[in-house]
């Protein structure tokens, strides 16, 4: 069990007001576990999996608590410099790949999956990077360090990591503050790559489809994402080939620049 | 008489440097403005009615009188989703 929860260790510098602890506990109850959050009982599961699922969808949970009325939103947040940049994109569309290469390419992580949005200013959420097996075959700089690592396997049995980016001599540190570029991920598997920028009441609209948005306070939280995307500039990238794609952010960053 | 044109109630509307988001609340609903909407939305203050606002919008805009229509079917338009409303003289 403990090896398994490994798959949910993560321990980011962040800024700000120091961390306050809680604990989770799993006990061993006949042929189940039960999860306890402090001395009440969040469930039972019948398996390691079940296990991990709910602890994870707790601690999400929490942070959630934490940020009242923030909506979240689902995009990976890199720094390069002081600018810091959202990658926002549907699953299948090469996000993570395309974040490890960012990462190896001189830019610094803050979260791969989401980012809370509060005063027009985001700040990503904690977790380690979820790195499927077959990364390796883009990413080779993770041969020796997966096998280390805990994991959970999905539904076609392929193993997901739990990467900690100091393992690849990597910082790793999360503050709250606005995003300079927003780009937007268009799959375009085995083509070429390249980006366009995009106006700011098109980027609204796409985010409102990528954002988790409460039932409270709903035009509070559009306000936000307005004022988010107001400061930021905009980016299509047509993803295909991820040499190409770095280059095509590293002219967006300097283009932000000049 | 022509119905005067007015806002509804409960629009939060933000400004983007494209246009107007504009949130209905009362039915959770987003609409995305473009420039022209934007400032038909303006004209839009309870104190004109249609005619007057298209004839306002095309002088702004310089429209030619073929695209007057595009103007006063943004009004419907508008009016059918709930973020304007007409009310009698």
């Amino acid at each position: 069990m403990l090896d398994a929860l490994q798959f949910l260790a993560c321990d980011p510098d962040i800024a700000g007001a120091s961390a306050i602890d809680s604990t989770i506990r799993v006990d061993r109850h006949g042929l189940a576990y039960r999860i306890f959050h402090g001395d009440d009982l969040l469930g039972e599961k019948f398996n390691v999996r079940g296990v991990v699922e709910m602890v994870q969808g707790h601690v999400f949970q929490l942070s959630i608590d934490d940020l009242p009325g923030a909506p979240v939103l689902h995009a990976a947040c890199l720094r390069r410099g002081d600018r810091r940049l959202l990658l926002v994109g549907d699953k299948g569309t090469g996000k993570t790949t395309l974040t490890l290469r960012l990462l190896l390419h001189g830019y610094r992580i803050e979260g791969d999956e989401n980012v809370f949005i509060r005063h027009g200013r985001v700040v990503a959420r904690p977790r380690g990077l979820r790195v499927k097996e077959g990364s390796i075959r883009l990413v080779p700089e993770l041969v020796d360090i997966l096998p280390q690592l805990g994991y959970l396997t999905d539904h076609l049995d392929q193993r997901i990591y739990n990467l900690d980016p100091r393992l690849l001599g990597l910082d790793w540190r999360i503050e709250e503050g606005p995003a300079d570029l927003i780009i937007l991920l268009r799959a375009n598997h085995g083509g070429y790559s390249s980006i366009r920028p995009v106006p700011t009441m098109w980027l609204v609209q796409e985010i409102m489809q990528e954002i988790g948005l409460r039932e409270d306070a709903r035009g509070a939280a559009i306000g936000a994402i307005v004022s988010l995307c107001s400061a930021a500039n905009g980016y299509d990238l047509s993803l295909g080939d991820h040499d190409q794609a770095l280059r095509c952010i590293d002219r967006a960053c300097d283009h932000q620049t000049s | 008489m022509a119905d005067l044109i007015d806002r509804a109630e409960g629009l939060e509307v933000h400004e983007v440097p494209d246009g107007y988001i504009v949130y209905q609340t009362a039915r959770d609903k987003v609409h995305y403005l473009n420039k022209t909407a934007a400032v038909i939305f303006e004209f839009c203050d309870g104190r004109r009615d249609k005619s007057d606002i298209v004839s306002r919008v095309a002088t702004a805009f310089e429209l030619a009188p073929r695209m007057h229509d595009d103007v006063s079917n943004c009004l419907d338009s508008l009016i059918r989703e709930g973020v304007l409303l007409c009310t009698p003289k």
